[in-house]
């Protein structure tokens, strides 16, 4: 149980697919000009990555090793056709938005990179909280960027408007640069706590050696 | 052989099973998608190219469609009665497809609106024809005995030539065999 709790949570942050390990780049780049499109797209990618990574693990004793990607990849393409369709029939205004970018989740490589790295190995209970913990994560990183994006780029939130009628909408931050900014001022920021928290570890671990030399030496 | 053989019926069994499971979904979603499109359709497009209509229902005509249109609807007024003909026309821009939204009064025979639902023209030059009021107006109450040809009754727009063409040719090279279909020549 504490073992799931930990894979969501390392999803979630430590192991943050967008911001920690910077696969499948191409959505958080693409299609965060609002928070809205960025937290549909994330919860379609979840959606396919809990159930292929639910049904490899299940299938994983079944399935020849020599043929295991290809059959990854169909299993992933069904469940992407499914959202795809799913998408098309029930949100159209949404669907119009993603577009292009629901199909191409096939390709997404955190799915695979799931099955190849965790579902083909661990048991289906772990699998379907890695994929929560991965997807969440991924969602929440999507949804992040678009709000910062839609906040400085149109003055709304979630299609709120949250910025006075005096705020110059800064174009750029909807077009395409604007989500490299933001992705590498957050990546930075990120970095930078990061850094500052394993210098401090040092200091501390470096201070502790001090104390217990003292202390063997008998001061 | 015999463990290729394992590896070719596996393979099979899940991209079969994935066929099947998808084939079902697709049955099961596409009515619902038809449906829609098929009402915005009408109210986005046709209501705006033929405003007279209270509603719209498919004609079943006689002859060939013209190239580019799929279905003719009728236009009918409160009690029922015919008024006009409303239909998607595709033109050829710069960019590709160009989608439109075709009205006819049938009581002035003339074209009644037209409305460009969908393009991929150059934005800032043929995507004017989308929102050009002076190009777009001159077909409102356009007769449709007319040519339909750029520079000659049709005022194309500056730098949008190719797409004003084919707005125009659109319309034009449909209007009469539309009206043939539904038994209005």
């Amino acid at each position: 149980m504490r073992q799931h709790l930990d894979d969501i949570l390392r999803g979630l942050f430590r192991e943050n697919p967008t911001f920690r390990m910077l696969i499948g780049m191409c959505p958080p780049l693409a299609v965060t000009t609002s928070a809205e499109s960025g937290l549909i797209m994330g919860l379609a990618t979840t959606a396919v990555l809990i159930c292929s990574s639910t049904l490899i693990s299940a299938l994983k004793k079944l399935i020849p090793n020599q043929i295991r990607i290809p059959a990854y990849i169909v299993i992933i393409a069904t469940f992407v056709t499914i959202v795809d369709l799913l998408l098309k029939a029930m949100l159209p205004e949404v669907y119009k938005v993603l577009g292009i970018f629901v199909p191409l989740i096939v390709v997404n490589c955190i799915i695979l990179g799931r099955a190849e790295a965790f579902a083909s190995k661990m048991p289906i209970s772990r699998s379907i909280t890695d994929g929560v913990g991965i997807g969440l994560g991924f969602t929440w990183a999507l949804t992040f960027i678009g709000c910062v994006r839609e906040l400085l780029g149109a003055g709304t939130l979630f299609g709120f408007q949250v910025l006075g009628d005096s705020f110059v909408p800064w174009q750029i931050m909807k077009m395409p640069p604007g989500a490299f900014l933001t992705m590498g001022l957050i990546v930075f920021v990120l970095n930078s706590v990061e850094l500052y928290r394993a210098r401090h570890e040092q200091k501390r671990a470096r201070s502790q050696i001090r104390l217990v030399r003292k202390e063997a030496t008998g001061q | 052989m015999k463990n290729a053989l394992k590896l070719i019926i596996t393979l099979g069994l899940i991209a079969a099973i994935s066929g099947a499971g998808l084939g079902a979904f697709y049955g099961y979603t596409m009515p619902i998608v038809e449906a829609r499109q098929m009402e915005e359709m009408i109210s986005k497009g046709f209501k705006e190219v033929l405003p007279a209509a209270e509603s719209f229902q498919a004609v079943e005509g006689q002859g060939e469609l013209p190239a580019g249109v799929t279905q003719v609807y009728e236009g009918l007024d409160g009690s029922g009665r015919r008024i006009g003909l409303a239909y998607e026309a595709v033109g050829n821009g710069y960019g590709g497809e160009v989608k439109i939204a075709v009205g006819i009064d049938l009581g002035t025979r003339s074209v009644a609106g037209i409305k460009v639902l969908s393009h991929s023209e150059t934005p800032g030059l043929g995507s004017r024809i989308e929102t050009d009021t002076a190009f777009l107006s001159q077909f409102q109450g356009k007769p449709v005995d007319d040519a339909f040809v750029v520079g000659k009754d049709v005022d194309g727009i500056t730098g949008a030539t190719v797409s004003s063409v084919a707005v125009t040719t659109a319309v034009g090279t449909t209007v009469q065999p539309v009206l043939a279909y539904a038994g209005e020549k």
